[in-house]
């Protein structure tokens, strides 16, 4: 182990792997900053940049530029009361109510310190758990794995904001666009309609970058630019007093680091759902919740730190099991099996170094978030005013190179633009994009197991809860699935009991 | 552009029994019971049901409109910057091969810049300086095999 870590240490400190984390975070940090760039969005465009790359620098920069651009979201949040990332959004009114208090400086640095030391609670979580549960998921049969994901996506039809009915028409239409192609247990090309392109299916980056950067292109197109009124004031020194809010609200820190761990980890659901429920929690647990609305730094803290802790968190089930935490674990599942380092649990045994190595740029991420993330701060009004006719318009022609850059083939770009406005019209409609994404990637493998058990069965339904922890993961997943009816039968009888008794008196 | 959740459902309904009927032409596995379809007949029944709940519940909830049309619909402007998008993504796929990156990518920039109100007489060298750049960050330090087209004689 010892040798294992210190083999990871002499890659990281390749100065290509540093140059990209620098890079990287700069990157990202101005993503996360401009209102309408998401960190998703950094990722689908890192993956074409990254594709010639070593497995470990193309890691790196997702790791770096997400970390940087979740907490970057805070800034305009703070100083325009536009969520740069929709991480941000749960907490951007209450950030913006802390300026017009003339709290920028108070608000600014508690976005920044405890982004990071969110970022570093998941972290820890994540180097502690994956290894563990990779010797608990060697076990897994092709049982287990089929009801890990059945019970992923579950997750995701039900976290998801809005109806689980449209969450799973969403899920359902991801799973549609998985079977495309032959790669499937019988190797039977299917919806192919004749086409070569489509016979290995479609290909997940220039689907990716089509749903989570054409369609943000398309939404700014229709929406009318408002130029952003930037403040002129100047943003002081933002790390003093943040001992103190440390010392005043550690409970607060500590929860909304494990509730963004936990929600983290949940498949489908990642930093902006993670931001909100503890914000949520965070009002109900405070001992001042008249507070709150009015500029008060406590569901900043709280909030703050659980995007960045589910950001880390995320990646757990990605690594251990391959089930994404979240839609930029999605992508990055799609980069590991490039790079051939195909995600699950061997992944710990055959590549320890890799895998300590990613831990470390984790580490190394969210510790640089502090004096990169201060910069970016001193130097937003300057960044806010880059102006976003210019940059959409750029960013447009910078995804048709990437998704052509793939596979060096056109078809790709019109893969993109179809899928940019399948996602732009789901969103218009509020069917959640979260379940596509993720069945779109795990449709296969659910298949796979699904039919692998099946034949193991040989047909029989009572093998798939023959083994403990298969049996204990599908009844957990029926609940799930259960509970919408039995919540619909307990409401009816009450309905109907208050019915009778009004009409008895 | 938003649909009446009763339209969507029809829509998921036709999408799902499609899919269904399509699946019943797969070929089964040999010595297997179950074959390449039933994925695909499960996911269309999915969405079948998924659209018969929608027009259920957009029956009970009623809606003026079967297509409600976002605000920006009535404003020519936005409906021009969302054709102009569109269509050059459609444009550049056509014309890439033929023209080459360079003059593709220009105009491109130039039209897009153009209709978002960037100042006239930025729009030329802002468009030019970026094609280069992506230019020389795709093809030179990523050798992504970007076309040359009509510029064929000069490339490096």
């Amino acid at each position: 182990m010892m040798q294992h870590v210190l083999e990871a240490f002499r890659l990281v400190c390749d100065p290509l792997v540093l140059g990209v984390v620098l890079g990287s975070a700069l990157f990202g940090l101005f993503v996360g900053a401009m209102p309408g760039l998401t960190a998703t969005m950094a990722v689908a465009l890192l993956v074409p940049v990254t594709f010639n790359l070593p497995p470990l620098p193309a890691i790196a920069a997702m790791v770096t530029a997400t970390a940087m651009a979740i907490f970057a979201g805070d800034i305009p949040g703070a100083l325009l009361r536009i969520p740069g990332t929709p991480a941000s959004a749960a907490y951007c009114d209450e950030a913006y109510a802390m300026t017009r208090n003339g709290e920028a400086e108070t608000m600014l640095g508690a976005g920044l310190v405890f982004s990071a030391i969110g970022g570093l609670f998941g972290t820890v979580v994540l180097v502690t758990t994956a290894p563990a549960l990779a010797e608990v998921a060697l076990k897994f049969s092709s049982f287990e794995y089929f009801w890990l994901v059945t019970l992923g996506l579950t997750c995701a039809v039900f976290i998801a904001p809005g109806r689980p009915l449209k969450g799973l028409a969403s899920l359902l239409i991801g799973l549609l666009i998985a079977t495309v192609g032959f790669e499937n247990p019988a190797a039977y090309p299917r919806f192919t309609f004749g086409s070569d392109e489509l016979m290995s299916g479609f290909q997940l980056t220039p689907v990716m970058i089509g749903m989570f950067a054409v369609s943000e292109v398309i939404r700014y197109a229709v929406t009318r630019d408002v130029p952003l009124e930037v403040p002129k004031q100047g943003i002081g020194r933002i790390f003093r007093g943040q001992g103190a809010l440390l010392r005043k609200y550690p409970l607060a820190a500590l929860r909304g680091s494990a509730l963004g761990t936990v929600v983290g980890a949940l498949p489908g659901a990642g930093a902006d759902i993670a931001a909100w429920i503890s914000y949520g929690l965070s009002k109900r647990f405070s001992k001042t919740p008249e507070k709150y609305g009015t500029g008060h730094v406590e569901g900043v803290i709280e909030a703050g730190s659980a995007n960045n802790s589910a950001l880390s968190a995320a990646w757990i089930p990605a690594l251990v099991f391959g089930v994404p935490g979240d839609s930029i674990t999605a992508i990055v599942i799609g980069v590991l099996y490039l790079k051939g380092m195909n995600p699950g649990p061997t992944i710990f045994i055959e590549n320890p170094q890799n895998i300590y190595a990613v831990f470390i740029i984790f580490f190394l991420a969210n510790l640089l978030m502090l004096p990169l993330g201060w910069m970016a701060i001193k130097a937003a009004k300057n960044v806010l005013r880059v102006p976003r006719n210019v940059l959409m318009p750029v960013i447009l022609l910078f995804c048709v190179v990437g998704a052509f850059a793939i596979n060096n083939s056109i078809f790709d770009v019109g893969v993109m633009l179809a899928f940019g406005l399948l996602a732009w019209f789901m969103e218009a409609n509020r069917f959640p994009i979260a379940p596509t994404i993720l069945g779109l990637v795990l449709g296969g493998m659910l298949e796979q197991n699904f039919v692998t058990s099946m034949i193991k069965a040989d047909g029989a339904p009572g093998a798939f809860f023959g083994r403990p922890i298969a049996g204990t993961l599908g009844v957990a997943t029926l609940l799930v699935w259960l509970s919408p009816l039995a919540l619909r039968w307990r409401r009816g009888r009450r309905a109907a009991r208050a019915d009778k008794v009004a009409r008895v008196s | 552009m938003r649909l009446n959740d009763t339209l969507s459902g029809w829509l998921m309904l036709i999408l799902g029994l499609t899919i269904v009927a399509c699946a019943l032409t797969f070929p089964p596995m040999p010595g297997q019971n179950i074959g390449p379809a039933l994925f695909p007949q499960i996911i269309g029944g999915g969405l079948a049901f998924c659209g018969v709940a929608l027009v259920r519940s957009g029956r009970r909830a009623g809606g003026p409109a079967w297509v409600e049309m976002d605000d920006w619909v009535g404003r020519p402007r936005m409906v021009f910057n969302f054709a102009l998008v569109v269509g050059a993504l459609v444009f550049y796929a056509l014309a890439v091969d033929t023209l080459g990156f360079f003059i593709t990518g220009f105009v491109f920039l130039a039209g897009l810049f153009f209709s978002f109100g960037v100042r006239r007489r930025w729009i030329a060298p802002v468009a030019a300086a970026v094609t280069l750049a992506l230019h020389f960050g795709f093809y030179t330090l990523l050798r992504v095999p970007l076309p040359w087209g009509w510029l064929e004689r000069f490339a490096w």
